[in-house]
């Protein structure tokens, strides 16, 4: 009888063991080939974006490739649970083949060797303020700018998001130093500037909020109440051809003017890919990534609705571009077919170099403390001091 | 005889050996594996596993934010510790003293451990947000209302917390080792005219001494059980008073600084593992006076 329980015992204890083994062997090994891929690619996106998907898709169509998108911001997780979950895939090794880098630093992933080569924006967006009558100056610092500014009717609508996030990339960023007194300093005139922005803003338009992804900026455009007179001043994000020949057509028929150098930073990278040094897939995420920083890639992704990184290719393909009608809240603009004078002046305006695409931490850190200044809840000191304060953390972790 | 006697407790131990294999293999795959693969990660270079000695210790060693979190770390458990275990250890003998067994005031206590995380932040959001209950409260009360979570008062607030929300548990534990004292001592005390105090100071506490390192090593293991929530309610970056080293090395993963998480994990760790020892050390010493 004793024996019996015994045996029983070593039944029960080598199940046990076999499972625990068996759970060790599935966490730990890596299945090299899966046996059934369901997709020749993998691709991991923080923020989600139905223009960047299409071109994402169109361009694994264009290569044969049938492709996995996987969207960050459809779920219910934050983005720094999300990263957190990435962070364990590409430990794992059984990370996406391709990260797209929007919104991400990626300083951190090439510095633990996850990334492999270099990473090249494939698009980009391009910041643009328009005028009737005079041109706004260029201008060091963001006082002067909102003077400029105070006196001329304004056209923002989600500007003021838009704005927020310019200012602080061009007048703030560059004067943090981790050091809490003089960042608190530096955000001391921020804060107040953006409260002076806001109301401003207000004057034209009652809903004012910040985004929280200051890239993901919608294809509208507002342009065309300056064109019909309704307003002074307009800015906004050019991120299509459709917009950049609407533009165009503005500035022939209405003699708006438009400019990207009023400030320094005006062209922001989209679509920063880089493969993983795990890909399971390797070789069909180089020959993808090769696909889409080639001419025929770069059209791909001008035909799906973004600005191609490749000026020649952005160029060519406006001039392509046949004859269109745009129907705004104000005016019907028909936009004839971009003439090569026209390409070429836009090519002064365009700057030549796209900047280093960051993860907006910190500004997202200053943002939400700014917001808590100017909804009230905080006073400026209170505020300016907390937002040192987490700048100082996050600069010396 | 000596050979039946020396069968026996061979094949005791081959019991006892075959019921600890499955405990035993999971510690060794689930603990003791991914522990040392830490450790080996704390020598090397994440992107190129280049044995780098010290220097990722030295990294981290110089990193202030580091110094800072650990500070606050010990700081942390320094002032919560003993609120936990010696006012656990009060409540257990009052009700001891005075409730008994069946009382709905330890059922009571133990709630907060079966409230989800979820609700936890929710409250902790309404209470102590500025526009929130207390700075309600204060407010009509004439006082200035406080950013709570900002200000030198968030530690206590996540003291309190951890409290609040582990204090039912070693308030059973309490009770439970306290259920192991005689009833009829405490009764000959009362008799022999001993009041509350005295019976907690000369039967009560010497009789717990024994639990005390159980219970000490518990609530030590338990310091990073609140994290979840307090940094729901303060995102990644909170008041410098209460960044702890949980946030620190949550940020790292979030940045994917490997080597920095595994040799801050290491330095984090001494300090408990030093605990541990010194707890058992004196443990064993007071098992061979008992013995002697």
């Amino acid at each position: 009888m004793q024996c019996s329980r015994w045996t029983w015992i070593c039944v029960v204890e080598f199940v046990l063991l076999v499972l625990i083994t068996g759970l060790f062997i599935q966490t730990y090994s890596r299945v090299e080939e899966p046996e059934e891929a369901s997709a020749d690619l993998t691709i991991f996106l923080l923020t989600s974006n139905s223009d960047v998907r299409q071109c994402l898709v169109a361009l694994a169509n264009d290569t044969g490739l049938r492709v996995e998108l996987t969207e960050a911001d459809t779920g219910s997780l934050t983005d720094f649970e999300t990263r957190r979950n990435l962070n364990m895939a590409l430990l794992a090794e059984r990370g996406p083949d391709i990260i797209v880098m929007d919104d991400m630093d990626a300083e951190p992933y090439r510095r633990a060797g996850v990334l492999q080569g270099d990473m090249v924006p494939l698009a980009q967006s391009w910041f643009v303020i328009s005028c009737r009558g005079n041109m706004i100056e260029p201008s060091g610092d963001i006082t002067s700018l909102l003077r400029q500014l105070e006196n001329r009717s304004l056209r923002f609508d989600h500007g003021f998001d838009i704005m927020a996030a310019m200012v602080y990339r061009i007048y703030v960023a560059p004067g943090l130093s981790g050091d809490k007194e003089k960042d608190s300093l530096v955000l001391k005139h921020f804060f107040s500037d953006l409260k002076h922005m806001r109301a401003m803003f207000r004057k034209k338009d009652a809903y004012v909020s910040f985004w929280k992804e200051n890239l993901d900026i919608a294809g509208m455009n507002f342009f065309d109440r300056v064109a019909s007179e309704k307003a002074d001043v307009a800015l906004d994000y050019l991120t299509s051809l459709d917009q950049l020949q609407e533009l165009s057509a503005l500035n022939n028929q209405t003699g708006l003017q438009f400019s990207s150098s009023v400030f320094p930073t005006n062209s922001l990278p989209r679509c920063m890919m880089a493969v993983t040094t795990s890909a399971a897939h390797r070789q069909e995420a180089e020959r993808y990534l090769k696909y889409a920083r080639s001419e025929a890639g770069q059209e791909t992704i001008s035909d799906n609705g973004l600005l191609p990184a490749s000026r020649r290719v952005m160029f060519r393909a406006l001039r392509k571009r046949p004859p269109e009608t745009f129907l705004t809240r104000d005016l019907t603009i028909n936009a004839p077919r971009v003439s090569a004078k026209e390409c070429r002046e836009l090519s002064r305006l365009l700057p030549t170099k796209c900047e280093e695409g960051t993860d907006g931490a910190i500004m997202q850190l200053v943002m939400q403390k700014a917001q808590s200044y100017m909804n009230g809840s905080k006073s400026l000191t209170e505020a300016t001091e907390e937002a040192a304060d987490r700048i100082w953390l996050k600069w010396n972790e | 005889m000596k050979m039946v006697v020396h069968e026996q407790k061979k094949i005791d131990n081959r019991r006892i050996l075959l019921l600890l294999t499955p405990s035993v293999a999971g510690v060794c795959m689930f603990l003791l594996l991914p522990n040392i693969d830490v450790l080996h990660r704390a020598f090397t270079q994440a992107a190129t596993g280049e044995f780098v000695f010290l220097d990722n210790f030295r990294s981290v060693l110089d990193n202030e934010a580091f110094r800072l979190a650990g500070y606050n770390s010990f700081l942390f458990a320094a002032i919560s510790l003993p609120i936990l275990i010696l006012g656990t250890l009060f409540l257990a003998m009052l009700l001891y003293e005075y409730v008994g067994k069946g009382s709905w005031t330890k059922t009571a206590l133990l709630l907060p451990m079966a409230i989800p995380s979820a609700s936890i932040v929710l409250t902790w959001k309404l209470l102590f947000h500025k526009q929130g209950i207390v700075n309600g409260v204060l407010d009509t009360i004439g006082f200035e209302p406080l950013n709570w979570m900002d200000s030198s008062a968030a530690l206590w607030i996540v003291v309190g917390f951890f409290v609040w929300k582990n204090s039912g548990f070693y308030l059973v534990l309490w009770m439970a080792a306290l259920s192991r004292i005689p009833r009829e001592t405490m009764e000959a005390a009362m008799m022999d005219g001993a009041d509350a105090c005295q019976r907690m100071r000369f039967i009560l506490l010497p009789q717990l001494k024994g639990s005390f390192a159980g219970i000490i090593l518990l609530a030590v293991l338990h310091l990073n059980g609140s994290f979840r929530e307090v940094s729901q309610v303060t995102g990644e970056y909170p008041e410098s008073r209460i960044f702890t080293l949980q946030y620190l090395l949550n940020n790292w993963f979030s940045a994917l600084e490997v080597d920095k998480i595994a040799a801050g994990a290491v330095l984090y760790s001494i300090p408990f593992i030093a605990l541990v020892l010194l707890v058992q050390h004196l443990w064993n010493r007071k098992e061979s006076f008992h013995a002697e």
